[in-house]
């Protein structure tokens, strides 16, 4: 009864607003004319796209700037009405506008925020990345303090290997917001691509402090920890993620590369194995039990893993090196060449992709 | 050399899945986003004592790198030691090398020439009570260009020690004429070289009794205006040596007349490196010599030599190439000796903070374990830069120790990275046995408090004390003489071996001492380190035990010397017997 009554009252409310709305509709084209001030018009054109006509408002509002560029509520609703059709670019500017008379306008700026972050997603989506990056980056001059959108510039930079760039944009979010804790956590991200393990570590741990029971940053310290050699203390955070996360495998190939680093073979074995089982082609695991494998001598197993290990992880130089290592024992000297010769490839590739970029300009 | 920036991750899973579409700021929490047989038993870290003696010493070298705004790589590469006993008067002398002015900017193609004193290489003779005096102008060692690395041996095989100076434009040959001085032959015998040349090896690659000259080449490299680093006041670095292409090394053939052949293509040892550092050993005990050479920041390299006198490089299947992670790193300077006592010559490669120094254990197999983990080295070394290293047994304790000197190469490393430092100082890692290696830096003397910008190092005993002492170059700044004052009733021993059939300093001879506790093997050679050139003499730490039980020695000639039981604690000559 009741839903019926609600759904009743519903169709109710749509069948007047349509019915508003294809009145305006009707008079649309004649309306801005036949408005007596650009004030009018403007509220008639919220009014159109309040009931969801954002055609038909944009319509009405491009009108409005066409005749009065100076018009910055028109701007701002045109804005608006861009962005709620996805039209994120159109929206930039139509906010830009509006934020080069009126910095401080703070609908504005969020608006304008949230355009660029979604325009640069479907770049993203899209693999245009630098795209993504320009457009996050002309946003920031626009509002340089936005600590979503730093963030947002942050990670998007990180992701190019522009290491300093994301992290003076995620140093000023951390700045804005200490305990921000996606700040943090992306900040530690890029600290540690710079391998400023330090600070890495602390904004690790300082993000722990507001999301305890988060795993991934558990896994994510522990990594970090066993990059330090700290592996007692990197072995109780991966513990401490698999007890928040049970149905995980990167916590567990990490304690498997602790114990292949310390040459326990059978706890590296047991662990990659558990990867292996739910997650059949872990190029990290495959690879470490093919390096188990020839490290036993046992040359044949180890191809048998080597060989998927180079198809699912085929940038992963260690599965590449162990590959031609083990090809050359089974004495496929050509085939071990080729892959030799592409670990070193891939070695050099990723040496060079290692010193990152910049996006500041010469003095 | 040079900070790699760095992917740090062994593995991962896609980036983009995490990063992408509409979970992208959600992506931090996205779970794979985050990068993804000694025979001794295990020793209390027992510290050692060394004292820093340069002011009276008598030794005032400092080492002038001639910095410009424009910051020139060769500014940041220091230079080379050398301890060797230049007169046979029995007690090690220092030759240290230095560099040249370079003007702001300097042209391309300039060969920087050495201008007055400042510049000069420097000989210091050490007199009958400890203290040395320069002896540089009376040696005729004064030097041409912008000199790096030094290399002792002696080429004619006539009882006096030789010395090859590296550097960048050329480099020279200085024959040892027995009445302190020395002539420049590097016309006559065709070893001048061109470009830029770093560390150089003295070694009979073809075993004829005669000692041939490996020398490395850093990189491609001129004057030219390049600016690395971020573009902004202040931040203006070093170049990346990736900036750089590779190139071959020098590897001379000496045909007994005083002339050399230059001959890498022949001996196999051609492929381009950056090389920093070289070691020698017979790293498979095949009787033959091989080379391991420390390249910055592409793989490294181990040319192993094959039967008919050709070398292989085979850094990768040996697995010293990379990390354990298989990552390159910056290799600069490296050492060969076997830590654990199994017989087999390990490897240590310094290079720069956050890839930790490379242990290489050798498994006996013709592959090495990356020991770096195991062994404590990793955790000690993460943030440390290294440049010269060497294995040596400062406790006399039968266990083979690393020092390393220290010290970034980017001069404003500390504006980028807070937590790195351009001057360190050096590092003393005591061997404890079981492969695994303790810090004892901080309880072995004040030397090791003092930051420098540390590069060249070699290793000695000045004082013939039984005690092996340091002595450590600086970039742009003084040579430092250290002496080893351990407390300690270890007992020690020393061997001075002349070949005969073999090259006369005995270089690539395998000496295996047994005590009580086992047996530790040393292999001769001058190389190693960073630039420099350490004592020839073999020293071996014997524990407690007084005596060595036996000496086995495998001269390069193949000839194989047993002695019996030898008193401990004294400088022992021992010369190739004919058979």
């Amino acid at each position: 009864m009741s839903l019926e009554c609600n759904g009743a009252g519903y169709a109710m409310r749509r069948w007047f607003a349509r019915g508003l709305t294809l009145a305006l509709v009707a008079l649309a084209p004649s309306l801005v004319a036949q408005s007596s001030t650009p004030a009018g018009s403007l509220e008639k054109a919220r009014v159109l796209a309040a009931a969801n006509h954002l055609i038909e408002a944009n319509e009405m509002l491009s009108a409005i700037v066409s005749g009065d560029s100076q018009n910055l509520a028109a701007w701002e609703e045109l804005g608006r009405v861009q962005l709620a059709q996805s039209l994120n670019d159109d929206a930039m500017k139509s906010f830009e506008t509006v934020l080069k008379a009126a910095p401080g306008s703070a609908e504005v700026r969020a608006g304008e925020v949230r355009a660029a972050i979604a325009s640069a997603l479907a770049d993203r989506s899209a693999g245009n990345a630098d795209r993504a990056l320009a457009t996050l980056m002309r946003a920031k001059g626009y509002v340089p303090d936005s600590v979503e959108l730093l963030i947002a510039f942050g990670l998007q930079a990180d992701s190019m290997q522009i290491y300093k760039d994301a992290e003076a944009a995620l140093l000023e979010a951390h700045r804005l917001e200490p305990q921000n804790s996606k700040a943090l956590y992306a900040l530690a991200h890029v600290e540690l691509d710079e391998q400023k393990t330090t600070e890495a570590e602390a904004h690790l741990r300082a993000y722990l402090k507001i999301n305890p029971d988060d795993a991934s940053a558990h896994y994510g310290l522990g990594h970090l920890l066993h990059m330090l050699s700290r592996d007692d203390e990197a072995k109780g955070e991966l513990e401490r993620s698999i007890a928040l996360q049970p149905r995980q495998t990167e916590s567990y190939y990490e304690l498997g590369q602790i114990a292949l680093d310390g040459h326990d073979d059978s706890a590296a074995k047991e662990a990659f194995t558990r990867v292996l089982t739910s997650a059949p082609n872990h190029g990290g695991a495959l690879t470490g039990m093919g390096v188990l494998a020839y490290r036993a001598k046992d040359y044949a197993t180890a191809e048998s893993y080597l060989k998927e290990a180079v198809v699912y992880a085929p940038d992963y130089v260690t599965a590449h090196r162990y590959y031609a290592m083990t090809l050359a024992r089974l004495g496929q000297h050509e085939q071990s060449a080729r892959e030799m010769a592409l670990a070193e490839q891939l070695s050099e590739e990723q040496n060079k992709l290692r010193h990152g970029y910049t996006l500041r300009p010469g003095p | 050399m040079h900070l790699p920036s760095p992917n740090l991750i062994r593995y991962r899973a896609s980036y983009s899945d995490c990063l992408g579409g509409s979970r992208w700021l959600i992506a931090m929490l996205c779970p794979m986003l985050f990068l993804g047989p000694a025979k001794a038993q295990s020793l209390p870290a027992v510290p050692g004592k060394f004292v820093d003696t340069t002011a009276s010493s008598g030794i005032h070298f400092v080492h002038k790198a001639s910095h410009t705004s424009k910051k020139y790589l060769p500014e940041t590469m220091g230079s080379g030691v050398a301890l060797f006993d230049y007169d046979n008067d029995g007690r090690l002398d220092v030759f240290l090398v230095n560099g040249a002015p370079l003007s702001d900017p300097t042209v391309p193609g300039t060969i920087p020439q050495k201008a007055g004193p400042a510049y000069w290489n420097r000989l210091y003779h050490q007199k009958k009570d400890g203290t040395f005096e320069d002896v540089t102008e009376k040696a005729g060692l004064q030097g041409t260009n912008y000199d790096m690395g030094v290399a002792v041996g002696d080429y004619d095989n006539d009882g006096f020690e030789d010395l090859y100076v590296t550097g960048y434009g050329g480099n020279h040959l200085y024959h040892n004429d027995g009445n302190g001085k020395f002539t420049d032959v590097t016309k006559e015998s065709g070893t001048g070289g061109t470009g830029w040349s770093t560390s150089a090896a003295w070694v009979d690659l073809d075993n004829d009794g005669l000692l041939d000259l490996v020398v490395l080449r850093y990189v491609k490299w001129d004057f030219d205006d390049l600016w690395c680093g971020e573009k902004r006041p202040g931040y203006r670095s070093y170049c990346h040596p990736d900036v750089f292409p590779a190139i071959t090394p020098l590897v001379y053939h000496n045909e007994g007349n005083g002339h050399f052949t230059e001959a890498s293509a022949k001996f196999g040892l051609d492929k381009p490196g950056k090389g920093l550092g070289i070691a020698l050993a017979d790293f498979d005990r095949d009787g033959r010599i091989d080379v391991a050479i420390a390249n910055d920041s592409m793989v490294e390299f181990l040319y192993h030599q094959k039967p008919k006198g050709a070398f292989e490089e085979q850094g990768l299947m040996s697995q010293i190439a990379v990390d354990g992670d298989g990552r390159t790193y910056a290799g600069m300077g490296v050492d060969a000796q076997d830590y654990d006592n199994d017989g087999f010559p390990d490897l240590v490669i310094t290079n720069l903070a956050n890839q930790k120094y490379a242990l290489y254990h050798n498994a006996g197999d013709g592959t090495f374990d990356y020991a770096t983990h195991l062994s404590g080295v990793g955790s000690i070394t993460m943030l440390h830069s290294g440049w010269g290293t060497k294995f040596f047994d400062y406790d006399n304790d039968g266990l083979k120790d690393l020092i390393v000197a220290q010290g970034h190469d980017i001069d404003n490393i500390e504006l980028t990275y807070p937590q790195l430092r351009y001057k360190e100082p050096l590092l003393l890692m005591r061997n404890v046995g079981h492969g695994k290696f303790v810090d004892v830096s901080a309880s072995s003397g004040e030397v090791f408090k003092q930051a420098w910008a540390g590069r060249g190092l070699a290793v000695g005993d000045l004082d013939n004390d039984g005690l092996e002492d340091l002595v450590v170059t600086t970039n742009d700044g003084p040579a430092y003489v250290i002496r080893n004052e351990t407390r300690t009733a270890n007992h020690w021993l020393t061997l001075d071996l002349v070949g005969h059939k073999s090259n006369r300093d005995a270089i690539g001879a395998e000496i295996k001492v047994t005590t009580s506790k086992g047996a530790q093997w040393w292999t001769v050679s001058t190389a190693g380190s960073y630039l420099s050139s350490s004592d020839k003499r073999a020293h071996f730490g014997l524990g407690a035990d007084d005596h060595a039980k036996s000496l086995d020695i495998v001269w390069p000639s193949g000839v194989h010397q047993m002695l019996g039981e030898v008193k401990a604690d004294q400088i022992l000559r021992v010369d190739e017997p004919a058979q």
